[in-house]
């Protein structure tokens, strides 16, 4: 009860002298007041959730430190969109596809890019390629100028990373 | 139940299951490995279990169409991204590591000069060069004892030059991510596009250097445009007797061009996306648009031509034929 309440006062505290100050940090990078806000209140919502409001002790770096985790996530995801209709506009088929059926893909594939993001770059270029170009351990050695067993090694350790990652 | 599964999987389990997944998709399987990996599965409930992850994350791949999925997964703004991301979770993970070092090669939006989608912005640098910055492009300027850089991180930059007022005669210079391109003279534009760099000359001359092969150089003069990769250059175009891009006034200039090369260059002045049905890709635009309303264009291509726009999402638009 005690610590709650201190907890809520550390945050109200923090948000009323950071926010708007935060929001302007935000506005002048996406250039977009809308969703300026909608990061503004995700990052206070990490604060939140994170339970270190009261360890936090230069406030601003905290919370652009946060901040700039969500606009990268959030411009990961507005590249893959827009890699993936630009692709669609080449592929005359593609165009066939039902707005559901292309959200549906969209989504799996942030999905997919959340999990490998963190991986090194080799090993995730080695594990699209293999899953999603069907090329084999040789070939993708070739591209990336590794040996295949190389490739294997890679592969393993990003099966690895998404078995692991979605169990904690 | 997936639930279940989860928790109860050991580690060690997981990394076996993984090493059978790298092990099956080699270019050669023998008989021998696919009994032993047999033999694995039926052992415990867990080898099982954690198969069944396996297959599970290998079937998200084969419901995705590859061509699109591949293109997508691997955008070149993702690589540029992620660096600042780690950066970023270790700053949070590391409550004391504050003073992140924002790379200026990193991120357009930490560069020093830059415009939202529509916009274009021109700035004076301290020389007293002028450069305007097209729609949703990034700058960063460099001045040092010997050198005026550019550094163009994405979008299209016009540039007139100045005489150093310094009285060092230090170069002046733009680098794309695929090379440099070095000012023998006043006036061009330079646009970085995927994969590649464009130059366009509008006075006196540039000098084209490729990154990975910086013997190949090229002069480029007056009225001359091409492009560049990180090893060559590409063939050498006349323009039209013009004196600064089109864009530079505001306008969309389209001579002679193809429905769907018009509707890309229309889509990077605008949120959202612009498909173009095949059957019409080809249809030749010929015209100055104003760019300050380019809903106002798409509106007048309906009028002029015979096709229907359509909004199947919001911030998606389709150009069918009528």
């Amino acid at each position: 009860m005690t610590t709650k309440s201190i907890d809520d006062n550390v945050l109200s505290q923090l948000y009323h002298e950071h926010h708007s100050w935060l929001l302007g940090w935000l506005d002048k990078r996406v250039q977009c007041r809308l969703l300026a806000e909608d990061h503004a209140q995700d990052t206070f919502m990490r604060v939140i959730t994170s339970k270190e409001v009261h360890n936090i002790r230069e406030p601003r770096a905290y919370l652009t430190t946060i901040a700039k985790g969500l606009l990268v996530n959030h411009w990961r995801r507005s590249a893959i969109e827009k890699a993936y209709l630009d692709k669609i506009a080449a592929y005359p088929e593609a165009l066939t596809r039902s707005p559901e059926e292309n959200a549906i893909i969209l989504a799996t594939l942030q999905e997919i890019d959340d999990l490998l993001n963190e991986l090194p770059i080799n090993v995730r270029k080695a594990f699209l390629m293999s899953q999603l170009d069907g090329l084999t351990y040789i070939e993708i050695g070739h591209k990336l100028g590794v040996s295949d067993r190389m490739v294997k090694k890679y592969m393993s350790r990003a099966m690895l990373h998404c078995l692991t990652a979605t169990l904690s | 139940m997936l639930n279940q599964d989860r928790i109860h999987i050991p580690p060690t389990v997981l990394a076996q299951a993984a090493e059978w997944f790298a092990v099956l998709g080699s270019d050669h399987v023998s008989s021998m490995q696919t009994q032993q990996w047999q033999s694995w599965l039926e052992e415990h409930p867990d080898n099982r279990a954690a198969w069944s992850r396996v297959e599970y994350f290998t079937g998200k791949f084969q419901d995705l169409p590859a061509h699109e999925a591949s293109a997508a997964l691997n955008a070149p703004d993702l690589e540029r991204r992620r660096t600042l991301k780690v950066l970023a979770l270790f700053g949070v993970v590391g409550l004391s590591g504050w003073k992140i070092k924002n790379g200026r090669y990193l991120e357009g939006w930490t560069a020093d000069y830059q415009t939202a989608l529509g916009e274009t912005k021109t700035i004076m640098l301290a020389d007293g060069s002028k450069v305007i910055l097209d729609t949703h492009s990034y700058l960063n300027v460099t001045f040092t004892a010997n050198l005026r850089q550019l550094q163009l991180i994405s979008g299209e930059i016009y540039i007139e030059t100045a005489p150093d007022n310094t009285g060092l005669h230090r170069p002046f210079v733009v680098d794309s991510q695929e090379g440099r391109v070095r000012a023998l003279g006043t006036r061009f534009s330079v646009s970085q596009q995927q994969g590649s760099s464009q130059v366009s000359v509008f006075a006196d001359a540039v000098e084209i250097i490729p990154v990975k092969q910086e013997t190949k150089k090229l002069i480029l003069r007056a009225g001359q445009s091409t492009y560049f990769t990180q090893e060559q250059i590409g063939g050498i175009r006349s323009m039209r007797n013009i004196e600064h891009p089109a864009w530079t006034q505001g306008i969309l200039l389209a001579d002679n061009l193809p429905l769907s090369e018009f509707l890309l260059q229309l889509n990077r002045y605008r949120y959202g996306y612009i498909t173009c049905d095949p059957k019409i890709a080809g249809l030749r635009i010929v015209g100055a648009f104003p760019l300050n309303d380019t809903d106002r264009i798409l509106a007048s291509l309906e009028e002029t031509f015979p096709v229907k726009i359509s909004y199947p999402l919001p911030l998606w638009i389709k150009v069918l034929p009528s």
